[in-house]
């Protein structure tokens, strides 16, 4: 399978023989796919096949059993989350995941932690450089906020946000970590046609500011119009791969996803 | 202070492997340890009969000579100053970006990792600055009373210091300094009237009344009556003023 759109060429990630097993299930037998530079790609699959654990795996918060997971030509087994996110590979999570207690703003700052350069000294002593540093900082999380749409609200207690606003919030954060490539985790689930659209939109504004994309998502719509390649996961195998158009006639992805009949896809 | 730091580097190092409760026992089994030490370790500690010949603090002042603190008043200046220090030097620390990843660490480890925030880092930093602030305090504490007795590596005065933070509320700045006026004072208060166990049992009492009233703490319930007070109005930056409670740390 050769990618279609969006292909630079280079393979950014690159997953091989991956397996994983929690005691006796096996969560994911043998995973191998690649990742183009500039690439959306969609990760979809029944519930329980397997693709929030080979996001797990990807960002190192699980170890693969064997088989070997590469960004950039760098080794990630053994590697921890926030090695990884020093790459520039950065996730978002299924669950609404922000620090509810802080406002929109201090979310987007503790996003940009990577980007901080001040040391304990600079911190205790006041230097100079301190400021300098924590004003850099502040212009990226307007900047980040502004990008998102959450700019009216980044003096909000972000666990007072609605849902939707949240779910954007967790894809400021992910942002704020400068991520050469993203893995977002079904970033429409729950939302309503207009929230769905705008994440739509941010998706692809993302990419278009040269940011890899793999997406995990159970809308299909969303999946065929947003992506350039699908991967299909059952039972911790694929069983398919290709552009939307293809996916849609496969047999096999018919009858192990879509289910009975045609009716969503 | 710097051996207090660096143990708790070393301490921070090996228990921030385990989590929750696990850390409070490892931590609470050093305290346990050193208490032993100070006990048993006769030819450096002394044992039971404790370190007696602890000169007073003297402050060298360079082209000043040195003044050397004997009375109770100096020393109430001199532990006022490093306190005001330690406040400085912590509020400080909660604004900025180091801060913000402790509380971070605090509020979503699993997010905060995802961003690419190194847990034990910024664990073993926090168990650090801590442990080096507990280490002056301590050193102060022995030149003040001229004395180390090994009961007071005793397991009472580490709760003491839970309950203090605890009941003030925890994760805000000004809470344990309002917890240790509290605990502070309450056994000069109640000595003449109460025996030790006494005391400890009205400690406990009186923490586990704050606790069910005030679960956050007095510090946040304050901050929440006087935001219900002034009302739920947003200030001209659109914040909640019920939400704008400073999100602080430093437990």
């Amino acid at each position: 399978m050769t990618p279609t759109l969006g292909a630079a060429g280079e393979v950014v990630l690159s997953v091989a023989h991956v397996a994983v097993r929690f005691g006796g299930l096996v969560a994911l037998s043998d995973l191998n796919f690649k990742v183009f530079d500039g690439e959306i790609v969609g990760l979809i699959g029944p519930n329980g096949a397997g693709k929030t654990t080979a996001f797990n795996v990807f960002t190192g918060f699980l170890q693969p059993a064997a088989g070997e997971v590469r960004y950039r030509n760098t080794l990630l087994n053994g590697l921890k989350p926030h090695d990884i996110a020093a790459l520039g590979l950065v996730r978002t999570f299924q669950r609404t995941s922000i620090f509810a207690c802080n406002t929109v703003f201090e979310n987007v700052l503790i996003g940009l932690h990577r980007r901080g350069r001040s040391r304990l000294w600079d911190t205790l002593l006041a230097l100079p450089r301190e400021k300098v540093a924590e004003a850099e900082l502040a212009n990226a999380a307007r900047e980040i906020l502004r990008v998102v749409g959450l700019e009216g609200r980044a003096q909000d207690t972000a666990g007072t946000l609605p849902y939707g606003e949240q779910r954007l919030l967790g894809m400021a954060l992910a942002l704020a970590a400068k991520p050469s490539m993203l893995l977002l985790d079904e970033p429409v689930s729950g939302m309503n046609a207009s929230e769905s659209a705008k994440i739509m939109r941010l998706v692809q504004a993302i990419r278009a500011s040269g940011v890899t994309i793999l997406l995990v998502e159970h809308d299909m719509p969303m999946v065929m119009q947003v992506s350039d390649r699908i991967v299909v996961l059952n039972y911790g195998r694929i069983i398919a791969e290709g552009s939307p158009a293809v996916i849609q006639k496969d047999p096999d992805v018919i009858r192990a996803y879509l289910g009975e009949g045609k009716k969503r896809a | 202070m710097l051996v207090a730091g660096l143990s708790g580097y070393v301490i921070g190092r090996l228990s921030f492997k385990v989590r929750g409760a696990y850390f409070v026992i490892v931590t609470i089994s050093f305290a346990e340890v050193t208490r032993l030490v100070a006990l048993n370790w006769v030819e450096l500690t002394q044992g039971p009969l404790a370190l007696t010949n602890i000169p007073p603090y003297t402050l060298g002042f360079p082209g000043l000579g040195n003044y050397t603190l004997w009375n109770k008043v100096a020393y109430y200046y001199l532990v006022l100053a490093l306190g005001l220090v330690a406040y400085v030097v912590i509020s400080r620390l909660v604004g900025s970006r180091i801060g913000r990843a402790m509380i971070a660490l605090k509020e979503n480890e699993t997010l905060a990792t995802s961003v690419g925030i190194d847990v034990t880092r910024y664990l073993v930093l926090a168990a650090v600055l801590s442990a080096a602030m507990a280490g002056g305090a301590g050193s102060l504490y022995a030149h003040y009373l001229k004395i180390i007795d090994p009961d007071i590596f005793l397991f009472i005065y580490t709760v003491m210091m839970v309950i203090m933070v605890i009941t003030g509320g925890k994760g805000t700045l000004a809470g344990p300094i309002v917890g240790g006026i509290i605990f502070g004072f309450l056994p000069v208060i109640l000595r003449p009237f109460a025996a030790p166990a006494v005391q400890w049992i009205l400690y406990g009492g009186l923490m586990i009344v704050i606790v069910f009233m005030l679960p956050q703490g007095i510090i946040p319930a304050l901050q929440r009556a006087i935001a219900n007070w002034s009302g739920p109005t947003r200030d001209r930056s659109g914040a909640l003023l019920a939400g704008s409670a400073k999100p602080g740390e430093g437990q």
